[in-house]
C-alpha cells in the first residue's frame, strides 16, 4: 500500500532491490485492479431487464439490411418530431452481438463495457495521490453496487464509459499531459454516434474549462470571501425555480465566473479547449447531423418523460440499493471531513452529479464514475490520517505477493463464476418468457397479422421487435421523438383518463396485448373487448375489439386460453 | 469531526462587521431593541414572521377530518376509547390503536367553542412554537442573527411541502423542544432536561411520533459516546451523556402511560414496515425532486453538506441526527419535517462558522455605521406591523374563515356529494377515494353510512390497503371484490380510470355527478336502495358546479 509514508515502517532484514519492489508494486496494483474489475460483473451483466433492448435490436437489424430509415419505422402514429437515429452503431453493434452469439453475448460484452467505466473511472485519480489499487478496488466495488441499478444491455453503459475515459484524460490533462487530449475528438466522433449521452461528456469538458483559469498559484481553497453568498443563493435560487439540474449548471457557472481554480504551473488549457471544440464538431458527425442536439433538446424538456419512464423519476429510497445514492455521497462527505479537503472541482463536480441523480434516478451511473475515484483517494487520506496506528500496522504490514494473487484470483473466479449464468442461452430465454409478451406475440403474429396493437409503451419495443414491418405498434421508449401530442394519447389510453375511447376509434386500434392486471383490460372488457388468450408466464392477455358488453361481471382474464 | 487544517473559531459571533465574540446577554429593553435593530436583528423578526407566515394556512389535511369526528366520539363516549373504528364496513373489526386520543379530544373540544377558527391558530402556533424551539436551540452555539435568520428562511422552505394545521406537528414542535432541552443540558447542565419525562407522557398521548423523540435521545447518546472515545470536538461531559441515558431509559416508560399501553411501542414500528403503506400513500413516498416544492429541502441539504465541508468541524450528535434525519427525509417526504427539525440548528450553525471566516479572511473588524436607535425602532416596528398583519389578515384569518363546506373543500373533497347521501336512506356501504374517507366520515356523522377505507392506514391494513388499490386501478376481477364487501354506492373522484370505467359498464348505473364525484350504484339495486334524486345545488356546490362546467 502507497500509504506506508504515513505507516511507521515494520522491522525488515533488509530492503529489497529497487526493480523488485517496483516490480511487485505493480503486480499488486494489477491484481487488485483486475480483482476490482471482476468483481463489478455480476452487478454489470444483465440480462435484458430494460425491455428497450429489443427495439434497439431491430433497429440495428433494419439498419443492416436496409440502412438508416429515414423516419420512425414501427410506431402507427405521426411522431411530432423529425426521426433522428442517435444509437445507429450501438444498434448495429447489438444486432450483430445477438446474431452472433445471442443475447448472452450481448449481456457479456456490455457488461464488460460497464465494469470497464468503473476501471476507469478508478484510474482517474491524480497520479500524485499515489493511491494503493486497494482503495481504488473498493471504491469500484461501491460504485458497481450502485451503478448496476442503470447498467447493463444499453447504450447508457457506453455514455458511462465515455465520461469515465473524459474524467481520466481531464485528470491526466491537469497533470501536464499535454497530448492526451487529443484523444478527445476521435473518442466524441465514435460515441456521438453511439449514443446521445455524449453531451454529459461535453458537460464534464465544459465544466472543466470553465471552472480552469490559468495561473502560477496551487489549486485554490474554497472559496473565502463574500463571492460565495452569490455563488450559493444564486444556485440555489435556481436550483428551487428551474430544477436540480439547472441549479447544478448554475453552481457551476457561477462558481467558474467568481471563483475560478487556478491550473498548476505548466499546464494550459489553450490545447483542451482545442481538443473540446473539435470534438464537439466532429459529433455533428452522425446521420442526424445537427439535428441530434434538438433530440437531446426534445428528451430533455419532454414534461411527460418522468411520468412514461420510472428512469427519469427521482429516486425511490425505499429500495435498499437505491440507498447507495445517499450513503456513497455521504460516505465521500465524511472522508472530506476526516481526511483530506476535497479540490473544488471535484467538490463542484460531485454535487452536481448528486443533484443530476436526484433529479432523475438514470444518473446513478455517471454519479458512480464520479464518485468512485474520489471515495479512493479520500478513502486513503483519510484512513492515513485518521485510522488507529494498531490497526494500519498490521495492515500495511507486507504479505506474500503470491498469497495475495492468489486471493486475488479466487475472489476473480467467483465472480466470475456468479455472472456467467447471466449469460447463457437458458437464462435469457426464461428471462424473455417471463418478463416479455413472447407467446402473446405468436398468437398475435398467427391471427391478427399486421394490425394495430395497443399495448404499454414498454410492451411496444418488444412488439417492435417481434414486428418490425407494418407499423402494428402505438409507443415505445423512444420518448424524444413522438412528442407531448402522441404521448399524452398513449397516457390517456393507458390510463383510461380523457377521452380514451375516442382516441381507441381515431387510431384505429382493435387488438392489444396488455398486462392483465391494467385497468385498460377491464375498462375494454366493460366495452365488450374479448380476452383472446392469457400468457402465464408474462401475465399479458390479447384482447381484441367486436364483442358485445358483458351483462354481468367479466370473467378474469386469467380464465382464457392460454396464448 | 475535524480536520487537521481546521480554522473554525471556537466562539459564538454577531453580525456581518460585528466583533465575532459573543456579545454578553443584553438585559435592559433599550438593549434588546438596540440588538433587534441591526440588519441581522430585523433579519431575525423577519424571519420569525415569515416562518409564522409559512406554518399557517387553511386546514388540508384529507385525516384531520376524522381526527375532529373521532373526538367528538370519544368526549361523547366519556373519554372511553372505541376500540374498533365507527366508520367502516371493511374493518370494523380490527383492533383500533387511537395513539391520537388527546390531540382528537383537544381539537374536538376547540371545534365545538369556535369551530375551524378556533383550530387553525392552535395548531399553527403550535407548529411556530417549534421554530422558536430552533431558534432558541441555535442560539445556544451562535448569536449571529444573518445565520439565524437566513437558516429560519431556508428550514421554512425546505418544510414547505409538510407546513400546515395537522396532527404531525405534535412531532415536529416536541422533536425542536426535546432537542433543545437536551442540548442546553450537555452545554450547561441543569435540571431542565427532566422536563422531559412530563414531555413524553403528554406526547405519546397526543400521536405516536413519540418514538423518534426517543429515537433521537437515543442516537444522542450513543453518538455522545462514540465521539467521546473518538475525540471528536466539542464533546458532552461524560456524566451529562449518562444522565440522558438515564432519561432516555425513564421517557421509555413513561411513554408507556397511555390508554394503549407499552403497545403504543410497536405502533410506529408496524407503520414503518408496512410495504402498503411505503408504496400507497403519497407523503410515505421519497421526495419527488421533479416538484417545485421539495426543492427547497435538496438546496438546504446540499448547502448543509457544503458548509460542512468548508469548516470541517462538528460535534458527533450533530452529525448523527443530520445522518438520521436526512434518510428518514429521503425515505418519506413526510419526515422533511423531521429533518428541518433536527438539522437546521446545525446549518446555522455551520454557515455562522462560514461567516466567521469570511470575516477572518475579509479583515474588517470596523462595524457598519448605523442610523439612530429611534430611526431603527421605527423601522423594525414598521416591518413587524407589515409582517405581523400580513400572517394575520393573509393567512390566519382567511384560514380561520374557511368553513368545512367552504368551495376550497369542495373541490377536494366530497362535500356536495356528502350532502346529497344526507337526504338518502341511512346505513349505506360507500366505496369511497382514500383521501376523502376521513371528510365523509366527518360529514356523514350521525347517518348510519359505512365507508370502505379511511386515512388511518394501520387500522386499515396492508390487505385492505391493497385491495383498495386494485379496486381504484380497476385491476380485473375489481367488481368481484367490490361485490364481496357488499359495497353499494361507489363514490369516486370524476376523470379517475375507476370513474372512466363505471360509466362504461352496463352493470352500473350513474346517481349521482358534481365537478368532482360522481357516484355509481349497481343497476340491479338501483330500486332497492331508493336513492334521492340529485338536489339542485346551492352555497360553494353552486359555485363548483359552475367553475366546473365553465371549466369543461
Amino acid at each position: 500500500m502507497t500509504e506506508a509514508t504515513a505507516v511507521p515502517a515494520t522491522p525488515d532484514p533488509g530492503p529489497p532491490p529497487e526493480n523488485a519492489q517496483e516490480g511487485r508494486s505493480r503486480v499488486a496494483a494489477v491484481a487488485w485492479l483486475a480483482t476490482g474489475f471482476c468483481i463489478t460483473l455480476p452487478f454489470t451483466v444483465q440480462l435484458f431487464r430494460y425491455g428497450d433492448e429489443w427495439w434497439h435490436i431491430a433497429l440495428g437489424r433494419l439498419i443492416l439490411s436496409n440502412g438508416i430509415p429515414a423516419t420512425e419505422p414501427f410506431s402507427f402514429v405521426a411522431t411530432q418530431h423529425p426521426w433522428v437515429e442517435q444509437q445507429w452503431l450501438y444498434e448495429v453493434l447489438l444486432a450483430t452481438l445477438v446474431r452472433l452469439g445471442g443475447d448472452g453475448l450481448a449481456s457479456l460484452v456490455l457488461g464488460l463495457v460497464g465494469s470497464l467505466a468503473l476501471l476507469v473511472a478508478a484510474l482517474s485519480v491524480p497520479r500524485s495521490a499515489r493511491i494503493s489499487r486497494g482503495w481504488a478496488a473498493a471504491a469500484m466495488l461501491l460504485g458497481g453496487l450502485m451503478a448496476g441499478m442503470a447498467m447493463g444491455v444499453r447504450a447508457e453503459t457506453v455514455s458511462a464509459l465515455g465520461v469515465a475515459l473524459t474524467l481520466l484524460i481531464v485528470v491526466r490533462w491537469r497533470e501536464g499531459n499535454r497530448w492526451v487530449v487529443w484523444l478527445l475528438p476521435p473518442m466524441f466522433l465514435l460515441w456521438a454516434n453511439l449514443h446521445s449521452g455524449f453531451i454529459a461528456g461535453l458537460g464534464v469538458l465544459a465544466f472543466t474549462l470553465v471552472i480552469h483559469r490559468p495561473s502560477r498559484g496551487r489549486t485554490a481553497p474554497l472559496p473565502d470571501n463574500l463571492f460565495l453568498a452569490v455563488i450559493g443563493v444564486g444556485a440555489a435560487a435556481v436550483a428551487v425555480l428551474l430544477g436540480l439540474v439547472a441549479g447544478a449548471v448554475a453552481l457551476v457557472l457561477l462558481w467558474a465566473a467568481f471563483r475560478p481554480v487556478p491550473l498548476t504551473p505548466g499546464v494550459r488549457r489553450r490545447p483542451l479547449a482545442i481538443a473540446a471544440l473539435a470534438a464537439a464538431a466532429l459529433t455533428l458527425v452522425n446521420p442526424a447531423g445537427p439535428g441530434i442536439y434538438g433530440y437531446i433538446a426534445e428528451t430533455l424538456g419532454n414534461p411527460i418523460l418522468s411520468q412514461l419512464v420510472s428512469e427519469w423519476q427521482s429516486p425511490n429510497f425505499h429500495d435498499a440499493l437505491t440507498r447507495l445514492i445517499e450513503v456513497l455521497p455521504a460516505l465521500l462527505v465524511g472522508l472530506w471531513l476526516i481526511g483530506r479537503r476535497p479540490r473544488v472541482p471535484e467538490l463542484v463536480l460531485a454535487t452536481a452529479a448528486f443533484l443530476f441523480t436526484l433529479q432523475a434516478v438514470r444518473n446513478v451511473s455517471l454519479l458512480a464514475v464520479v464518485l468512485i475515484p474520489q471515495l479512493a483517494e479520500y478513502g486513503q487520506a483519510a484512513w492515513a490520517a485518521r485510522a488507529p496506528l494498531r490497526l494500519r500496522l498490521r495492515l500495511g504490514a507486507r504479505r506474500p505477493l503470491g498469497l495475495a494473487v492468489i486471493a486475488a484470483l479466487a475472489v476473480s473466479a467467483a465472480s466470475i463464476a456468479v455472472m456467467l449464468p447471466q449469460t447463457s442461452a437458458t437464462a435469457a430465454a426464461q428471462f424473455e418468457r417471463t418478463h416479455e409478451p413472447e407467446t402473446a406475440a405468436d398468437y398475435v403474429a398467427i391471427h391478427f397479422p399486421g394490425q394495430r396493437l395497443l399495448s404499454s409503451d414498454a410492451d411496444g419495443g418488444y412488439l417492435a421487435y417481434r414486428f418490425p414491418t407494418g407499423r402494428v405498434v402505438l409507443v415505445y421508449d423512444e420518448i424524444g421523438i413522438f412528442g407531448t401530442g402522441p404521448l399524452t394519447d398513449y397516457i390517456d389510453i393507458a390510463t383510461v383518463s380523457g377521452n380514451w375511447q375516442g382516441l381507441l376509434a381515431r387510431y384505429g386500434i382493435r387488438h392489444a396485448v396488455l398486462s392483465a392486471s391494467g385497468a385498460d383490460v377491464s375498462a375494454l372488457q366493460e366495452l365488450g373487448w374479448t380476452v383472446n388468450c392469457y400468457e402465464a408466464p408474462s401475465a399479458r392477455v390479447v384482447m381484441s375489439a367486436g364483442g358485445a358488453p358483458p351483462t354481468g361481471i367479466p370473467p378474469p382474464p386469467s380464465n382464457a386460453p392460454a396464448c | 469531526m475535524h480536520g487537521p487544517d481546521s480554522v473554525v473559531p471556537a466562539g459564538a459571533s454577531g453580525d456581518a462587521g460585528e466583533p465575532a465574540a459573543a456579545p454578553p446577554p443584553p438585559h435592559r429593553l433599550r438593549d434588546r431593541f438596540d440588538e433587534l435593530s441591526t440588519p441581522g436583528g430585523m433579519l431575525l423578526v423577519a424571519a420569525l414572521l415569515i416562518t409564522g407566515i409559512a406554518v399557517t394556512s387553511a386546514i388540508t389535511d384529507p385525516d384531520f377530518w376524522w381526527h375532529l369526528r373521532t373526538g367528538q366520539l370519544l368526549i361523547a363516549n366519556h373519554l372511553q376509547l372505541l376500540g374498533h373504528d365507527p366508520y367502516t364496513y371493511t374493518v370494523s373489526s380490527h383492533h383500533w390503536t387511537m395513539h391520537e386520543w388527546l390531540f382528537e379530544i383537544i381539537i374536538a373540544a376547540l371545534y365545538d367553542i369556535g369551530g375551524l377558527g378556533a383550530i387553525v391558530p392552535v395548531l399553527s402556533l403550535l407548529t411556530w412554537f417549534g421554530v422558536v424551539f430552533i431558534l432558541l436551540r441555535s442560539r445556544l452555539h451562535t448569536r449571529n442573527r444573518l445565520a439565524l435568520g437566513v437558516g429560519l428562511i431556508v428550514a421554512a422552505l425546505a418544510a414547505n411541502p409538510i407546513w400546515g394545521p395537522r396532527d404531525q406537528m405534535v412531532d415536529f414542535t416536541f422533536s425542536c423542544l426535546l432537542l433543545l432541552l437536551v442540548e442546553r443540558y450537555l452545554m450547561r447542565g441543569g435540571r431542565a432536561i427532566w422536563l422531559l419525562l412530563p414531555i413524553f407522557l403528554l406526547w405519546s398521548n397526543l400521536h405516536g411520533g413519540f418514538v423518534v423523540g426517543l429515537v433521537f435521545l437515543a442516537v444522542i447518546v450513543v453518538a455522545e459516546a462514540a465521539g467521546l472515545r473518538l475525540e471528536l470536538p466539542d464533546p458532552a461531559p461524560r456524566r451529562r451523556i449518562a444522565t440522558v441515558a438515564v432519561v432516555t431509559v425513564l421517557c421509555t416508560l413513561v411513554s408507556m402511560i397511555n390508554p394503549n399501553g407499552p403497545g403504543i411501542l410497536l405502533y410506529a414500528a408496524e407503520t414503518l414496515a408496512s410495504p402498503a403503506q411505503q408504496a400507497l400513500i403519497l407523503e410515505w413516498q421519497s421526495p419527488d425532486f421533479h416538484q417545485l416544492e421539495v426543492r427547497g429541502f435538496a438546496v438546504m441539504l446540499v448547502s448543509l453538506l457544503g458548509f460542512l465541508v468548508a469548516n470541517r468541524r462538528i460535534r458527533a450528535r450533530d452529525a448523527a441526527l443530520v445522518a438520521l434525519t436526512t434518510a428518514l427525509a429521503f425515505e418519506s417526504v413526510r419526515n422533511v419535517a423531521i429533518f428541518v427539525a433536527a438539522s437546521t440548528p446545525t446549518w446555522i450553525e455551520q454557515l455562522s462558522h462560514l461567516l466567521d471566516r469570511l470575516r477572518t479572511t475579509a479583515g474588517r473588524v470596523r462595524p457598519p455605521r448605523l442610523p439612530s436607535l429611534r430611526v431603527r425602532v421605527t423601522a423594525l416596528a414598521l416591518m413587524t406591523a407589515v409582517l405581523l398583519g400580513g400572517w394575520v389578515g393573509l393567512r390566519l384569518v382567511p384560514a380561520m374563515a374557511t368553513t368545512p363546506t367552504a368551495l376550497s373543500y369542495a373541490r377536494t373533497y366530497p362535500v356536495c356529494a356528502s350532502a346529497w347521501l344526507r337526504e338518502a336512506p341511512h346505513g349505506l356501504r360507500i366505496f369511497n377515494q382514500y383521501g376523502e374517507g376521513g371528510y365523509l366520515a366527518f360529514s356523514l356523522a350521525g347517518t348510519g353510512d359505512k365507508i370502505f377505507i379511511f386515512g388511518d392506514a394501520a387500522l386499515m391494513g396492508d390487505k385492505l390497503l391493497y385491495t383498495y388499490a386494485d379496486i381504484s386501478d380497476v385491476v380485473p376481477g375489481w367488481q368481484s371484490t367490490l361485490e364481496d364487501y357488499g359495497t353499494q354506492v361507489v363514490l369516486f373522484d370524476t376523470g379517475t380510470a375507476l370513474d372512466h370505467v363505471l360509466q362504461e359498464s352496463p352493470n352500473w348505473v350513474m346517481v349521482y355527478s358534481d365537478p368532482h364525484n360522481q357516484a355509481f350504484v349497481l343497476r340491479s339495486e338501483l330500486a332497492s336502495l331508493h336513492l334521492p334524486p340529485q338536489p339542485e345545488p346551492t352555497g360553494s356546490c353552486a359555485q363548483l358546479a359552475a367553475q366546473g362546467e365553465g371549466s369543461s
